[in-house]
């Protein structure tokens, strides 16, 4: 056992953290805290904030590149490079860009050995953001499949269980509603 | 005191990550301690700084005792700091193709070292800093047979070549290491433990390449150094080999220069892992990395020899951590698989567990849980609140409850905050567990003594030994303070501690045998239902084995300048049931050969005892067959020893000068109004009644009500219950 | 000790009550408080805090000894070399309160052995008596699967059932009808799974039944393995029995029946705090899908067999508001003549171990779990099976399978909370090799190879790259032997190697671990060898089908084996052989590695007969990664190609990243050449990608025209869209009339 102590963090090593910058020493302290400093999350949402250029409040991140902010009365999935999704309900997967894999030469160009997948029962589908072409998300799914709509925050629980509820907090706000713009374009395709 | 020219002297040294103990005794057994800070960057000073501070004690210096001394022990933590800081020499290796990335997958056993709790931590799991550049490792083509369980026949036989070697593989990859750069060069091939051929062709090869190439590289052979089933294991321990030994024993030769300029005559000897001593040119200095417990499992073994102890265990308790090892029946348990610095390798080591957090370990309280957890952080030499940590320790607890002075902290050159120490336990411990302070402390330290009477409880039980059969010897600079706690729950048969506990290391160095140890897998399956002919038959490679390491031993010892004549030989086997995987049992037997049936029997009986002795009679598995997978030699020569005199025994009274004042501690409950008395003024004979706090400069005694200490002839503090003897 | 008649003879109160009705009222308990045994305060905890932390830590310390003691009795190379032995401490309802190191997934599975009991009336007849001995196997009655083995012995005092100590290990053969080994990539009904038994009572006074060794000897290849095996879980479970008397008179009767029942509930509520306090709640949506071929291989001899599958695992997990985990599997396969079928031991087991080493991470794990935690599935389909004739040899693998996601999304709400330090994917994966034959003297031999199973990579976090070698599947104590040990009883199979193949990775930001990777050159095998592997994830597909943050998913694991090689000839002209499979492939498609015929599978490879001179290759699945590729830090690129751990084509054409290599192996990064290449690869995206809405509708004009790319797919979602939200999900997605049928 070294000689160390634990003195929780930062916003300064949070920072860190987020940008992969900190040092190991530092996060085996972290791994190692008994009890995990209680105003994390929003340090965390403090540290986001900084790194965007743009000024809707980040509600919660959901990925490497995507958040749900507020905007006026909305709550939409926005990308850090400004481009917006729409309502975090509808599966953002529907707003972006997608290249689908079907073939063994697109499977070559991203499984490099010769465990890949066989292009008959899979296709391995890629989701861009349409402004920066940031890859947000990959599926390997047989064709056919659904987009998988991979997370629904509960926000409102979220901000319950911080202790500071959201003046905003709606049950419809849990609300898977795919189906609604889906909906709408099959109407659109069949007029 | 002493004169000076008519004395001979052993001088043994152990140097800890911190401190650097001498223990220094003279042909009548007159000894004394020296400490000094461990210089890492050049551990020639420490060394003669601690030898100086001990000669100073009898009133001479230390060319005064090195030009008197026969033997100079030096052991220390060379090898543990060459692997934490990667300073080793540039290693290339030859392996069996395939196996390059063996060094570096290290059988997944990314938790070796680490607290219970932090191996469920899967995220704390990684891997050990590599010992070698993944460039420099060159696969040659190549397969031997290790042989199997099944009846002779089966299948191949051990040491059969499946796969010739492709002798161009070594010489290109000699080359190119040698392009590389490396200074050393190790192989290490499957099985070769099993036929040794293509690591010693190999070497051939390589020695021409280095000659040709007009270089000086030493070769390490896996087959040489470490005969032994289990790849991973001795590609590590051929790696520590060539990645630290040779540095370290160019420092341990800095330090020898030293001593010799100083006026001693001999080699300087180190410490190696299994308890033996050997000079510091011995071929397999991987063999000297040692543990911290080692020497006091030593020292133990001295002990229990002059007092007559069969079962002893030997508990070393510092502020980092608790670790125990026993010795049965006179015998002290082997590791066959250690684990040193994140590596596990493939020799012998004397056997110690880690059974707790040591004195400078961090208390955390989690409120809503309300569950109190040690560690795993630890203040080191920083002692706790009380002195210049920032979270609360077990030594703050030591402190606010009495048994530690604030002002006798290493004799008082470092003054501790008692009312800080209070203050923050309240805060800190307390009041999150709605607890009065002195109480919770009281409570905390229940737990941490409770957890050792477990660990010491299931080191016995795991032996099959009942704790009644044993003595317990505590030491280390919290071994005489934490005593009392242990003492509490366990039913043991007697527990002391020494006046030198804080220097039990050194001590135990000191009194090590000289012997050397080899070792050489096989593979022999006694199967019952095989006639005695063919059981003699299959046992005759056992014979011939011993006959190979005695051969081993002669040459290698001859080298350090001991005749044969000198050289006296003990045998023993490991073994396990046919049928059993991965473990295998080590019993030592009473002469090293294979000639009848009877011999056979031996060997099979000394299995069963050491098995029955472990395990319940419900686990024997007879029926199944024996399977020997190796047999081992100790070769030992004549070494003087440190003498204990015993003193005559004084009145039970020690004398006036011994007590120093009165102190509170606490204990039950309540406070205690204690006498607290100079231990290094207690002489044999006296007894000192609880309540009391017996101090030394490196450690304190507590004696709760109740309990009694006493010092026998031998000056050994024995820790006794009022209605004992 | 004498055996005296007694069954449950108090409850809690005092009163006769027996063990089906102490567990209905348990759950009970539970369901109208939301606290484990109704516990809303934990008294005996607040009254002596200290005295508690000790009474929980001196339980755990008595059952890591009696796994430390007994593991050395083990035949078993899962028991020693992989740490596949645990020992726990159980209520009298079942619930674990204590756990060793080890599989402690089977923490999970044991309460369900204790329900079976009670509900098959088995406390009435034969009874449990002081001194019984307990055993079983079977994946009906709560174990995951017919390799697992419990032992157990139930404690008495006074005259009370009080708790059970348990033993339980994975044993080398099973006596599998058909896969030596017991790790079935084929089994159409459970008649064909091997030696199945209890829970029954195995032995008396502490002592075993001989007729029971004699089961093990006759009934499987491994006798002798699996008797030492069983003195090893005895062992361990007599010893924990005798720890936990002493534990009772020290502490007396009435403190250990309450602090062990709070103790449940304290955890419980740590589970609770953490996913309160680090995690984001909301609905988590992945799947995972599975190609299980059975058809041309059984066809003869069970022509309801003759089949092939692609097992769709369907899973929402939400973390509700009350912090409840839900993993709703509705969709998922129908149960069938296949080892798939997930009885719940299973399923749990698998749910468990995963979801231990994100959700408790400590020595204080227990069944508390279990009551934050439930996997739900349609009656009928794999994850609830309702037939009992369908093999249940291998749920446990549907169970890790669909523990894969749980921990995806365990790993990713943290990081959305902000915790990324406790943030990754937990990705147990493994690989078991099953062989037997006989070998030339006429000695049958069979053996479960788990050389893979210690050594699961740990997936990526956030912050770094998933790392190889690191989790040993459930267990703390990761180990995955030593080759040479291996050898020694399965000497037919000459380890060629054990190492890691560059590139055999998922990219992204942070890569995912590589997958270890074997190699075996088969050699006198004698009159014969069959072999066949089984582990997380089939052929042909990915092993999950999500990545995290824009990385791509989990690979799949690979065997090859290769019939009728040159390869002895190789040997003696010279030439080398590969050490896996991309060296294989290269060294087949210059022509000078011949090979008679050959066989290609994911991870899981049916039973093959093997030859000398035969050759199999085997590459472990490689985590999935997170995060985008090009995002990739080019200092952690050149750091894989000097470790050999990546190519530098590779490099190239996935992070566009352009690094020269030295001759001595050496790295540099062509900093402006990397940062064209990253354009060009953007740009790419660019022209090849379409907004989802075309691509929507493309693809719905082949789902309605039931174009599917394989019969298996449309086989696939035929079975499964009968399950209604599933159904109700495709439905709406591609928005189809109701009349619209596969």
């Amino acid at each position: 056992m070294s000689e160390q102590t634990n003195e929780g963090i930062s916003k300064n090593k949070l920072k860190l953290l987020v940008e992969g910058k900190l040092p190991l020493d530092d996060i085996h302290a972290l791994l190692r805290m008994p009890v995990k400093d209680a105003d994390r999350f929003w340090k965390y949402l403090e540290v986001l904030q900084e790194r965007v250029t743009w000024k809707e409040k980040i509600l919660v991140r959901i990925s490497e590149h995507l958040y749900v902010v507020e905007k006026g009365q909305e709550r939409i999935v926005k990308c850090d490079c400004g481009h917006e999704f729409g309502d975090y309900r509808i599966n953002w997967k529907l707003s972006s860009l997608v290249y689908a894999r079907t073939s063994t030469e697109e499977f070559d160009e991203i499984f490099t050995t010769q465990n890949k997948p066989n292009p008959e029962i899979v296709e391995v589908r890629e989701f861009y953001c349409p402004t920066c072409l940031a890859q947000l998300g990959v599926e390997a799914v047989p064709a056919g499949y659904p987009f998988l709509f991979e997370v629904l925050p509960d926000i409102d629980t979220l901000y319950e269980w911080e202790g500071k509820p959201l003046k905003s907090a709606n049950k419809d706000w849990f609300q898977n509603k795919t189906a609604t713009l889906t909906a709408k374009w099959a109407k659109e395709a069949g007029k | 005191m002493t004169t000076k020219d008519n004395k001979k002297y052993l001088v043994a040294l152990d140097a800890g990550g911190t401190m650097t103990d001498t223990f220094l005794v003279d042909e009548e057994g007159n000894f004394s301690l020296g400490k000094y800070l461990t210089n890492y960057g050049n551990e020639a000073i420490s060394y003669m700084g601690s030898v100086g501070d001990a000669a100073h004690q009898l009133g001479l210096t230390s060319g005064d005792i090195h030009s008197n001394a026969d033997t100079s022990i030096y052991t220390g933590t060379i090898m543990l700091n060459i692997l934490i800081t990667g300073d080793g020499k540039k290693a290339g290796l030859l392996v069996t193709r395939g196996q390059a990335d063996t060094p570096f997958l290290e059988r997944a056993l990314t938790w070796l070292g680490r607290p219970p709790a932090e191996k469920w931590k899967l995220q704390l799991h990684e891997h050990t800093r590599p010992m070698i550049d993944r460039l420099n490792i060159v696969e040659v083509t190549e397969r031997i047979s290790g042989g199997n369980y099944f009846p002779r026949g089966s299948h191949y036989d051990a040491g059969h070549v499946i796969i010739p070697m492709h002798e161009e593989d070594v010489r290109k990859g000699v080359e190119r290491l040698i392009d590389n750069g490396v200074e050393v060069i190790g192989i290490c091939f499957l099985c070769s433990y099993a036929n040794p051929a293509h690591e010693k062709r190999a070497a051939e090869i390589a020695r021409e390449v280095i000659k040709k190439r007009g270089k000086n590289i030493n070769l390490i052979l896996s087959s040489d150094i470490c005969p032994m089933i289990k790849e991973s294991a001795r590609m590590k321990t051929v790696l520590v080999e060539c990645f630290a030994c040779e540095g370290a024993r160019s420092r341990l030769k800095t330090v020898e220069d030293s001593a010799k300029a100083d006026g001693y005559k001999f080699d300087l000897q180190t410490l190696l892992a299994f308890g033996g001593v050997a000079n510091i040119r011995y071929p397999r200095l991987y063999e000297s990395i040692v543990s911290g417990p080692t020497g006091g499992m030593l020292g133990g073994k001295v002990m229990a020899d002059l007092k007559g102890i069969k079962n002893l265990l030997c508990a070393d308790l510092g502020g980092t951590s608790f670790e125990a090892g026993v010795i049965v029946g006179g015998q002290q348990s082997l590791n066959r698989e250690p684990n040193f610095a994140g590596h596990r390798l493939n020799m012998t080591m004397l056997a110690t567990d880690s059974i707790g957090n040591g004195t400078g370990t961090a208390i955390h309280v989690d409120p809503e849980a309300k569950r109190v957890i040690l560690g795993p952080e630890c203040a080191g030499s920083r002692v706790g609140i009380c002195f210049d940590y920032p979270e609360i320790t077990l030594s703050d607890i030591n402190v606010a409850l009495g048994y530690l002075s604030p002002d006798n902290f290493l004799g008082g050159k470092v003054k501790l905050n008692r009312e800080k120490a209070i203050h923050e336990l309240t805060e800190r411990l307390a009041k999150p567990l709605g607890m009065d302070v002195f109480e919770a402390c009281a409570g905390v330290f229940e737990l941490m003594h409770s957890g050792l009477q477990d660990h010491v409880n299931d080191t016995l039980l795991s032996r099959g030994m009942d704790p009644g059969e044993f003595t317990m010897v505590c030491y280390g600079g919290s071994g005489p303070l934490h005593m009392w706690g242990i003492e509490k729950g366990l039913k043991l048969g007697g527990m002391f501690t020494v006046p030198w506990a804080a220097a039990f290391s050194a001590f135990g160095i000191a009194a090590a045998e000289y012997y050397h140890r080899y070792e050489k897998s096989l593979t022999c399956s006694i199967l019952p239902s095989l006639s005695n002919e063919e059981k003699l038959d299959i046992c005759k490679p056992m014979a011939a084995a011993w006959r190979v390491l005695e051969e081993q031993a002669y040459k290698e010892l001859e080298q350090e300048g001991f005749s044969r004549d000198k050289v006296t030989f003990r045998y023993g086997i490991a073994a396990r049931y046919v049928g059993q995987l991965f473990s295998s049992w080590e019993a030592p037997v009473e002469f090293g050969k294979v000639d009848t049936i009877d011999d056979v029997q031996m060997i099979c009986d000394s299995f069963e005892k050491t098995y029955t002795r472990i395990y319940p009679t419900a686990s024997r598995f007879p029926e199944a067959g024996y399977l020997i997978t190796s047999v081992y030699l100790e070769a030992v020569v004549p070494k003087i020893q440190p003498k204990l005199i015993a003193h005559p025994l004084k009145g039970l009274a020690p004398v006036k000068e011994a007590k120093k004042g009165e102190r509170e501690a606490y204990w039950d409950g309540r406070w205690h109004k204690c006498d607290v008395w100079n231990m290094e003024l207690m002489q044999p004979g006296n007894r000192i009644d609880g309540p009391a706090l017996i101090e030394h400069p490196m450690t304190t005694l507590p004696v709760p009500p109740g309990r009694y200490v006493e010092m026998d002839e031998h000056m050994a503090i024995w820790f006794k219950r009022e209605n004992e003897e | 000790m004498g055996s005296k008649q007694t069954t449950l003879r108090k409850s809690l109160k005092g009163e006769n009550i027996g063990l089906k009705a102490r567990i209905d009222h348990a759950d009970q308990q539970y369901k109208d408080t939301g606290h484990i045994f109704g516990l809303k305060y934990l008294e005996v905890l607040e009254e002596d805090p200290i005295k508690f932390d000790k009474f929980q830590t001196r339980l755990i310390a008595a059952v890591s000894a009696a796994r430390e003691t007994s593991k050395h009795v083990s035949g078993s190379p899962a028991g020693v070399g992989m740490g596949e032995l645990l020992h726990l401490l159980a209520l009298p309802e079942g619930e674990v309160v204590a756990s060793s190191f080890g599989l402690t997934g089977h923490v999970m599975s044991f309460p369900l052995i204790v329900r079976h009991m009670a509900e098959t009336g088995l406390e009435e007849n034969p009874g449990f008596r002081d001194g019984d001995i307990w055993g079983t196997n079977d994946p009906l009655a709560g174990g995951p699967h017919q390799s697992d083995c419990y032992t157990y012995v139930p404690i008495f005092y006074d005259g009370e059932l009080i708790a059970w100590a348990a033993g339980v290990n994975h044993i080398a053969d099973t006596g599998h009808s058909i896969c030596p080994g017991g790790v079935p990539a084929h089994s159409p009904t459970t008649y064909c799974d091997g030696f199945t038994y209890g829970p029954m009572k195995i032995g008396e006074d502490l002592i075993e039944y001989k007729w029971f060794e004699r089961m093990w000897m006759r009934r499987t290849r491994t006798g002798t393995l699996n008797v030492l095996d069983e003195k090893m879980r005895l062992t361990g479970a007599i010893m924990l029995r005798g720890r936990v008397m002493e534990l009772v008179n020290e502490f007396g009767l009435e403190y250990f029946k309450r602090a062990t029942r709070e103790i449940l509930e304290r955890e419980r509520r740590a589970i609770e705090r953490r996913v309160r306090t680090q995690m984001v709640p909301g609905e988590f949506r992945q799947s995972l899908f599975r190609p299980i071929r059975q058809k041309g291989m059984m066809g003869h001899l069970y022509r309801e067999a003759d089949k092939d599958w692609i097992v769709h695992m369907n899973e929402t997990i939400t973390i509700e508001p009350s912090s409840f985990i839900n993993i709703d599997c509705d969709g998922s396969t129908t149960q069938d003549y296949f080892w798939a079928n997930g009885h719940r031991g299973g399923i749990l087991l698998g749910m468990g171990w995963h979801t231990m080493a994100v959700l408790v991470q400590s020595p204080l794990v227990n069944t508390s779990l279990l009551r934050m935690l439930d996997v739900k599935g349609p009656p009928g389909s794999i994850i609830n099976p309702t037939r009992t004739d369908v093999s249940t040899c291998a749920p446990n693998v549907v169970g890790t399978m669909l523990s894969l996601l749980p921990n995806h999304v365990f790993g990713w709400s943290y990081f959305m909370r902000g915790f990324l330090e406790e943030s990754y994917l937990c990705e147990y994966v493994y690989s078991v090799i099953g062989s037997g034959g006989v070998l030339k003297n006429g000695i049958p031999w069979g053996m479960t190879d788990f050389g893979y199973v210690g050594s699961s990579p740990r997936g990526p976090s956030p912050w770094r790259d998933g790392e190889a070698a690191m989790v040993g599947s459930g267990n703390p104590e990761a180990d995955f032997g030593e080759a040479e040990e291996w050898e020694f009883v399965e000497p037919p199979l000459t380890s060629l190697s054990r190492k890691l193949i560059p590139d055999m990775c998922s990219h992204g930001k942070h890569r995912g671990s590589i997958g270890t990777s074997a190699a075996h050159l088969i050699s006198d095998p004698g009159q014969f060898l069959t072999m066949n592997t089984m582990g997380i994830s089939g052929t042909d597909m990915l092993g999950c089908s999500v990545g995290v943050c824009g990385g791509y998913p989990m690979l799949n694991g690979y065997v090859l084996y290769l019939h009728d090689t040159n390869a002895f000839e190789l040997l003696e002209q010279g030439e080398t052989l590969p050490t896996d499979f991309v060296e294989a492939w290269r060294m087949i498609d210059s022509g000078k590695l011949k090979v008679g015929s050959m066989e290609v599978y994911g991870n899981e490879s049916p039973v093959t007969q093997l030859k000398h001179g035969d050759l199999v290759f085997q590459g472990l699945q490689a985590s999935s990664a997170w995060g985008e590729p090009l995002d990739r830090e080019f200092d952690l690129i050149k750091s894989d190609i000097e470790r050999g751990w990546m190519t530098p084509e590779t490099a190239r054409k996935v992070y566009g990243a352009v690094v020269e290599v030295a001759a001595n192996g050496a790295c540099k990064v062509d900093a402006d050449a990397s940062a064209k290449a990253r354009l060009e690869l953007r740009n790419r995206r660019k022209t090849r990608a379409v907004p989802a809405k075309e691509f929507w509708a493309r693809e719905r004009a082949k789902v309605v025209a039931k174009d599917f790319s394989h019969v298996d797919v449309a086989n696939m979602y035929q079975d499964t869209l009968r399950y209604e939200k599933w159904h109700r999900e495709f439905y709406e997605f591609w928005q189809l009339s109701e009349d619209y049928k596969i």
